[in-house]
């Protein structure tokens, strides 16, 4: 036999000489047969790979620090970090993420897009007749669209503007990443802005000098020891703090056992009873969704009709109460915006709004805010005026008093350590690694959640915080690190939009149903599959961690990184998006130029090659003023050397930029208007106000395609909580599944029936993957539990054009039909007893 | 073609020729989907009677039947693009069908649908006792079918008997489970045919050791029983 079969289809029959061998292929038919055969890779080759040492390798992702427990090459466990002081459970999920039933092996064309060209069958994204082709092929096709698109409809007809949780890392951001291809090869359209804080992120520069809601709170430690009353309205840490944009610190625990420890009196002011209300033992109020707004302003006017506001604070920190008041009294409008008149409105009665009133002003009161009511129509109205209600309260800037807006996100609250901060590698373009509204990344920017109203009306004009912006005609739109499929809302809306599109090119790791929907489809790793370098909390920088590689890449994936430097050099950019550095090349030099900061500060970082071996957590100190800050506490001390960023250098309760704006739907003040529907809303037409917050056992979409999804799900279905007396009323039992509906669409859910959520509100968390019945219809049955199929796509208003992902209502049944299987997940089918064995 | 044209190893007593064709045939046929080429070749009559005769060993000519009918349907362009589809929609992980993964961990794992299992380190072994490494050129998990196919044809020529038994039974395992499955869901398809011709290899394969293992080692007959009581079971 000879040697040159070695290659050919099994190595093993190279080496007949071995005098045990069985002499099999002597026979004149087996050879035959053999040689017919139409397969020549040979997947087995000689020699054997020495099998890998057991390990431990430190690493960090959204969920915390963690070191991955690796034998013989594979993932066995990540376990949580020996100084994490709250480890959370999903790390089990983590995992499961490298090796997920959903994983995308291989790189994907939609059949229709391939062979019959761009637009080609546009209602058939989704249904997945997908072609495997080689890396080589689908990076030409790729690269030979963008060229193609910019030639034909310009730069602006690409959307670049992906957005969404992307894995962190300085290097391996694939946001960043995208964004420098196509700056480097040409131009694009960007997106500004951002689904969690979208309308926040707009009005507060004009209220209170800067974004606020990516900014540090005044700290936990000095909460402890100064604050009597910690109100978490619509804001639940104990819950969200389980994830951080960079790598969780998980810092707000400690703070909230702080809390506890301390004896501070706490309020929940939320639809549903938290978490951290329920740790707390809190006491919990259940205003009707959407109509906060009323319920601060029925506080404001106690405050001012009981002269417990504090003039001097408004009179010398803040510009415009003079022309708020004549609308809270109702001296311009008729209508005092009493405590009666809002409880008409949000359903708590008026002796606890004047309550409410009374015990924020006559205690020292932290009202920390959440992100959801400011995803509402009108979402702006919320943050301005609970910042004016803290200014009428006048304790900000003082310990423990004022407002927070991050005390929920990413542990805001927890003591900044004295750290460098990290650089990370750059879009080519001057834009960071962030997704706010301060970030630039192209010249022609729309706001995010205003994609698919873009797509729809190319050429027309929108309004936006001040300024015209003329929506581009958009042919081909990449993403990479995102999953509009479940974050935007509309889902059918979104579903005609997406049918503009010539080509939709997704870099992912699963199949989620952005992948599904996409007509290129590149996979790429995990981040437990590459180096990367981050820091420890966003607000807390207290370690600098090595992002090791885990295991090594699974199937086909490749890293963001090196999809997107094969499409730059095939577009003759190769050389400028890599810089001639490899991986290990950036992430040095991010920690080197981090070490020369540090130099500077006094502190002597190790050299990199021992900082990355040590297989530990770079940790910093933590400093006194750091650990005992508060926000707008210099200016409280100095109002003039230390001015806010607005027009005034004041807390602005009246906005002259925003009146000059001369926006129907956003007043010049903090004004209370209608939603386009809300529970009871005078024009409402269903009877269920839908809660569709951030989940309990994910992030935001991600983990849902996990083993982690056994933890929650009711009969494989997206959980949905309904009072007891909405259920009764509906024949509906937990464990049930549902049809939620309303004129927009329909999912299926599982129902948990519990006294955890007021009556007329359901919950059905956002970040369920879409799983539609039949892919070409739109409006078809979601059968595991989007959310977003029932929520609107409109704009908080037209200064912010933000989301309203906590707008919507409808109704919900009791599921009698034949029920559909959830076939998004793609697990295989396992029958017991099917296997030999049995 | 008949059984007597194979050689017979007068050691073992065992013959294997047609065992290692399947299984190379079916590794083939499940690591990826085929190009054009792949099927015209397959489809070619040369191809067609290597199946036939592959068939005939394995006692299961009707499964190399229906596959070489599905082979004569078309012409390789169109015949390729609906195999590629049916590829795609069964394997590929993603949706519309349920995926039938073809790895042994998302049929033998406790977390049922996970991937990456400890079949994935047992593979890993067994393929250095084979002293062989999955070729770069594949980026497949060493769990997946067409890599343990790969690997039983390696011990089958390589006369690693012990290995044998050890793929053979982790196959029956978990092929069954996979095919029962794959019948489902590709009804009279091509894939499902593989399948059937899948589980007459492993049939034959039990068979095979159960029989060499008697004649050679008349101490191994607890290991033979084992092997026979799989056989009434699940392939008999």
């Amino acid at each position: 036999m000879s040697k040159k079969t070695d290659e050919l289809r099994v190595v093993s029959y190279a080496d007949v000489a071995s005098p045990g061998r069985r002499r099999f292929l002597q026979g004149s038919a087996a050879t035959a047969a053999l040689s017919a055969m139409p397969f020549s890779l040979s997947l087995l080759s000689k020699g054997a790979f020495a099998q890998s040492a057991s390990k431990e390798v430190i690493s960090g992702c959204h969920w915390g620090v963690f070191k991955g427990v690796v034998e013989d090459g594979r993932a066995v466990e990540f376990k949580p970090w020996g100084n994490d002081p709250q480890p959370t459970p999903m790390l089990k999920g983590v995992r499961d993420s490298i090796y997920s039933a959903s994983r995308i092996r291989y790189p994907m064309v939609r059949r229709a897009w391939l062979e019959q060209g761009p637009g080609a069958d546009p209602d058939g994204r989704g249904d997945g007749d997908f072609v495997r082709v080689s890396w080589d092929k689908a990076i030409e096709l790729v690269a030979n669209e963008i060229t193609r698109v910019r030639e034909q409809h310009g730069q602006n007809a690409i959307y670049g503007g992906s957005y969404g949780w992307k894995s962190p890392g300085k290097l391996h951001n694939c946001k960043t990443l995208l964004r420098r291809m196509l700056n480097l090869t040409g131009g694009f359209t960007s997106s500004i802005g951002d689904y969690s804080t979208g309308a926040a992120q707009v009005i507060l520069p004009y209220v209170t000098g800067s974004i606020e809601v990516y900014e540090q709170c005044t700290t936990y430690p000095v909460l402890a020891e100064n604050t009597d009353l910690m109100v978490f309205w619509g804001c639940d840490p104990h819950n969200n703090s389980q994830i951080s944009w960079q790598v969780a610190d998980h810092g707000a625990f400690p703070g909230i056992e702080a809390l506890k420890k301390a004896g501070v009196k706490v309020i929940s002011i939320d639809p549903l009873k938290t978490l951290t209300c329920d740790y707390l033992d809190g006491e919990w109020i259940a205003p009707k969704p959407q109509t906060d707004v009323p319920l601060m302003l029925g506080i404001a006017h106690t405050l001012l009709s009981e002269d417990l506001h504090d003039q001097k604070f408004l009179d010398r920190y803040t510009s415009g109460f003079e022309e708020f008041k004549p609308y809270l009294t109702g001296e311009s409008d008729g209508q005092p915006k009493d405590a009666d008149w809002a409880a008409e409105i949000c359903g708590i009665d008026a002796d606890t709004i004047r309550d409410l009133a009374r015990r924020f002003a006559n205690n020292r009161t932290m009202l920390s805010l959440g992100y959801s009511m400011q995803r509402q129509h009108h979402g702006e109205q919320s943050t301005w005026m609970l910042v004016t209600l803290a200014c009428m309260l006048g304790q900000i800037g003082l310990p423990g008093g004022g407002y927070g807006l991050s005390y929920h996100y990413s542990s805001g609250g927890a003591p900044t350590h004295n750290s460098p901060i990290l650089k990370a590698i750059g879009d080519a373009a001057g834009g960071g690694s962030g997704g706010s509204v301060d970030e630039s990344g192209s010249d022609v920017m729309i706001p995010v959640a205003r994609f698919v109203e873009t797509l729809l009306n190319p050429g027309e004009t929108m309004q936006f915080n001040g300024s015209e912006i003329e929506l581009p005609l958009i042919k081909m739109a990449y993403w990479a690190g995102g999953n509009p499929f479940a974050h935007h809302q509309d889902r059918n809306e979104m579903l005609r939009a997406w049918r503009e599109l010539d080509t939709f090119v997704v870099n992912d790791f699963q199949w989620t149903a952005t992948a599904r929907h996409a007509d290129i489809v590149l996979p790429c790793t995990t981040s437990y599959e590459r180096n990367d370098i981050e820091q420890v909390g966003d607000y807390a920088l207290s370690h600098i961690v090595a992002m090791r590689k885990i295991v090594e890449p699974q199937f086909e994936a490749r890293d963001d990184f090196d999809i997107f430097a094969a499409i730059a050099d095939k577009l003759g950019k190769g050389r400028e998006f890599t810089e001639g550095r490899a991986e290990m090349d950036w992430i040095r030099g991010f920690y080197e130029a981090a070490k020369i900061e540090a130099r500077a500060k006094g502190m002597e970082m190790p050299v990199f090659d021992v900082f990355w071996e040590s297989n530990k957590p770079l940790a910093f100190p933590l400093e006194d003023e750091q650990k005992h800050f508060v926000r707008h506490q210099s200016f409280r001390e100095d109002p003039i050397l230390s001015a806010l960023g607005t027009a005034t250098g004041k807390f602005e309760i009246y906005s002259r930029a925003i009146a000059k704006y001369d926006y129907d739907d956003c007043p010049p003040h903090p004004t209370w208007l209608e939603p386009i529907e809300r529970l009871d809303g005078p024009d409402t037409k269903y009877p269920l106000s839908i809660a569709s917050n951030h989940p309990r056992g994910r992030l935001h979409s991600q983990l849902c395609g996990t083993e982690f999804r056994n933890t929650y799900a009711v009969q494989n279905r997206e959980p949905c909580w309904m009072n007891p007396r909405d259920a009764e009323s509906r024949n509906i039992k937990d464990g049930d599944v549902v049809r939620v509906f309303n004129d927009r669409g329909q999912i299926l859910a599982g129902a948990v029936v519990t006294e955890d959520i007021m009556p007329g509100v359901i919950r059905v968390s956002e970040g369920g993957w879409f799983d539609p019945l039949n892919p070409r219809e739109i409006g078809s049955l979601c059968c595991y539990g989007d959310v977003n199929n029932l929520t609107p796509g409109i704009a908080t208003s037209k200064l912010s054009q933000a989301n309203c992902g906590q707008t919507g209502v409808g109704d919900v049944e009791k599921f009698e039909g034949e029920l559909p299987e959830v076939l998004v997940f793609s697990q295989p089918e396992i029958r017991k007893g099917s296997n030999a064995a049995s | 073609m008949n059984r007597d044209d194979i050689s017979k190893d007068p050691i073992d007593g065992l013959d294997t020729s047609a065992l290692v064709v399947a299984a190379e045939w079916l590794s083939g046929i499940f690591i990826a989907p085929m190009s054009s080429q792949q099927v015209a070749q397959a489809g070619a009559t040369s191809g067609q009677n290597a199946l036939r005769w592959t068939g005939a060993q394995l006692e299961a000519s009707a499964a190399a039947e229906t596959l070489c009918r599905t082979l004569d349907q078309d012409d390789s362009e169109n015949l390729a693009v609906h195999l590629q589809r049916r590829y795609t929609a069964l394997f590929e992980g993603i949706f519309r069908h349920r995926a039938v993964l073809p790895y042994e961990s998302a049929w033998q794992g406790k977390d049922g649908s996970t991937l990456g299992g400890e079949s994935v380190v047992e593979m890993k072994a067994i393929l250095r006792a084979l002293d062989l490494h999955i070729n770069t050129v594949c980026c497949e998990p060493p769990d997946h079918l067409a890599i343990e196919l790969a690997a039983l044809a390696a011990a089958l020529r390589e006369g690693h008997d012990t290995i044998v038994a050890d793929l053979v039974r982790r196959l029956k395992d978990w092929v069954p489970a996979f095919t029962d499955a794959l019948t489902r869901q590709d009804l009279d398809g091509f894939y499902a045919g593989a399948g059937e011709l899948l589980l007459a290899l492993i049939h034959e394969a039990s068979a095979a050791l159960a029989a060499a293992l008697t004649v050679t080692n008349p101490a191994a007959v607890s290991v033979s029983e084992f092997v026979l009581e799989q056989r009434e079971g699940e392939f008999a």
